[in-house]
């Protein structure tokens, strides 16, 4: 296992600039996660760490050892591609066993490798299989298998969960992620999907248009987003455009006076999760009065959107009580919403 | 369906009756049930030896078909062109002229004065003209000509069907590009191969217009015997037992090639 750098890195294709001054560094045994809706440049930033595309600009570093324009197969990675990619004319020993074929192991080191392997993702007693007769998720620990087996410097994950079922997603999440953890793999696996991310990744990197928007664990991008994509993207949130008017208020475009604890003076944007807002009258300096619109049952917590006399809408999470009793307020109640200045995020 | 079995089948049906009748010369032809015909076949050496050269020209040029069809139907499948669909109009393209219009296309370009010798001389590669023209090289050269684009769009679509992921996976597990493409791609693309190759061998085992025009008179397949039996010499028991012979050898040896070949790349 090696740890991974990128600097600076870029790709373009023509004009368009798919990944735009990349850099970013995986230490050894982490698990990292490229995150970002499609077309950001995650998925191209994977490929070129494996090497399937060549870098326009900057450098990969693998273990200390400069790889940028290494073919891929000088490069020693394990890759789980999107749809498993398993080879359909081979059986499941003879797929796990190609990459130790190609290391010229003997026969006897690849038949206890591909045991190993097999045994790791308890598929010990399929190895005769061929890949069609396998399930999903059997395919997708094949996989794996077959990625884990040549003691790669880095294991590369390109959405391995989206072609499993909701149900099987989870458990197929906590068995990488745990497998990960035991073996001390390094890690980059790239995700659209933001429940994923958040629950294999030890840190995140969400991407947009080619560029990072933000590195950081899910806590730091969760409560400290740094711009309005980085808020938007991990969680909802309600934003409010607007001017620092004097420290600690800021003056929204309907001309709400909100106060909050922290955040630069140039901000223009200013978010509070919708969790953090509280319905009812209160003394606190963020308390405005409003009309529920629109009520929205999501079982554990009711979602309202409340149109403030400021003319702005807010959404606000708010928990269900435990005995499901509580009575949800109407449409078109006249209701005090109130925050706290500390949960208010200050963005550019 | 019963007029589609009426149109494939009765043919083959009266050309196997006649095959089995006696011929007689100024009568036409006499009911009987005689094997003498294929007798007549495998006893005369002439007719042994127009089916050895007609297997080899047939094995030959379906060996450079796949030889040569291969790459260009692996770059077409791979292609991400925009205009990909040009590439493929322009491998399309001859089969809407027949191969005896092809053949006269050969015909210009082999002959003495020909298109090929004037640019060899010019270039001053040759010094006296090659005679290509009424060779089996002419004919081989035509039959693969001809079927090239059948093995090229054959090929195509079953590379375009295997998985680019799978490419890469091998890849990145450490396979070069050679071992990628004799481990991976080769096998997946056999049914394409075993496909191609049965049709063009096919198509080379019957050709007529391309070892007619350009094999010459003394040059001899077994299409044109069979034609020249029936038309010219009016041997119509022959000519149906040579009809015979060529399509059994044709499904016998495609057979044999197909199994071979499944073996080989299954290994």
């Amino acid at each position: 296992m090696s740890d991974l750098r990128l600097e600076h890195l870029g790709k373009s294709f023509g004009e368009f600039r798919a990944v735009d001054d990349v850099s970013l560094s995986v230490a050894e045994g982490e698990l990292l996660v490229l995150l970002g809706p499609s077309g950001c440049g995650k998925t191209t930033t994977l490929r070129m760490i494996a090497g399937f595309i060549e870098a326009t600009t900057g450098r990969i570093l693998l273990g200390g050892r400069d790889v940028t324009y290494l073919p891929p197969y000088r490069r020693n990675t394990g890759l789980v591609f999107q749809g498993y990619a398993l080879f359909p004319h081979l059986s499941v020993f003879e797929n796990v066993a190609f990459g130790l074929e190609m290391r010229r192991l003997d026969r006897t080191t690849i038949k206890a490798k591909v045991a190993d392997a097999l045994r790791l993702v308890r598929l010990e007693a399929l190895g005769q299989r061929m890949p069609r007769q396998l399930s999903g998720g059997q395919q997708q620990r094949v996989a794996l298998a077959r990625a884990l087996v040549i003691a790669p410097d880095i294991l590369l994950l390109d959405e391995p969960l989206s072609n499993l079922d909701a149900k099987l997603r989870q458990e197929v999440r906590v068995e990488i992620r745990e497998l990960q953890k035991k073996l001390g793999l390094t890690a980059v696996m790239v995700t659209h999907d933001q429940e994923e991310a958040l629950s294999m990744a030890d840190r995140l990197v969400v991407m947009n248009e080619g560029r990072v928007q933000q590195i950081g664990t899910q806590r730091e991008l969760y409560n400290h987003p740094q711009n309005r994509f980085v808020a938007n993207f991990i969680g909802r949130t309600n934003f409010f455009e607007g001017a620092v008017t004097a420290p600690g208020r800021f003056r929204s475009a309907g001309g709400l006076d909100i106060a909050f604890a922290a955040g630069a003076a140039e901000r223009r944007l200013l978010a509070v999760r919708p969790e953090k807002i509280r319905l009812g009258r209160e003394a606190s300096p963020n308390c405005f009065p409003g009309v529920v619109e629109r009520v929205t049952y999501l079982g554990s917590q009711t979602e309202y959107q409340v149109r403030l006399a400021s003319g702005e809408a807010v959404a606000i999470h708010a928990q269900n009580a435990q005995n499901g009793a509580d009575e949800p307020l109407a449409p078109g109640l006249p209701v005090h919403v109130a925050w706290d200045a500390e949960s208010c995020q200050l963005l550019d | 369906m019963a007029s589609v079995v009426l149109v494939l089948v009765l043919p083959l049906v009266l050309l196997f009756r006649y095959s089995f009748n006696h011929f007689e010369p100024g009568q036409f032809m006499v009911e009987a049930a005689t094997p003498e015909n294929y007798v007549k076949f495998f006893a005369d050496p002439y007719y042994r030896k127009v089916m050895l050269v007609t297997v080899g020209v047939a094995a030959i040029s379906t060996l450079l078909c796949l030889v040569l069809g291969y790459p260009a139907a692996y770059l077409l499948a791979r292609s991400k062109w925009r205009h990909k669909s040009l590439l493929v109009m322009l491998v399309v393209m001859p089969l809407f002229v027949g191969n005896a219009v092809r053949a006269a296309g050969w015909i210009v370009v082999f002959g003495h004065e020909g298109f090929l010798n004037a640019a060899l001389l010019w270039l001053g590669l040759i010094r006296d003209p090659l005679d290509i023209m009424y060779t089996p090289l002419a004919v081989i050269i035509g039959i693969t000509g001809f079927n090239l684009p059948f093995m090229v769009l054959t090929l195509q679509s079953v590379i375009e069907g295997i998985d680019e992921a799978l490419e890469e996976a091998a890849l990145g597990m450490g396979a070069g590009p050679l071992r990628t493409f004799r481990r991976v791609t080769l096998p997946l693309s056999l049914p394409g191969i075993i496909a191609g190759t049965i049709l063009c061998f096919i198509l080379a085992m019957n050709a007529y217009a391309t070892p007619v025009l350009l094999g010459g008179p003394r040059f001899q397949m077994m299409a044109p015997i069979v034609y020249d039996q029936i038309s010219n010499q009016a041997n119509w028991p022959l000519g149906s037992a040579l009809a015979f012979i060529l399509m059994a050898a044709t499904l016998i040896l495609t057979g044999a090639a197909n199994a071979l070949l499944r073996r080989r790349l299954r290994a």
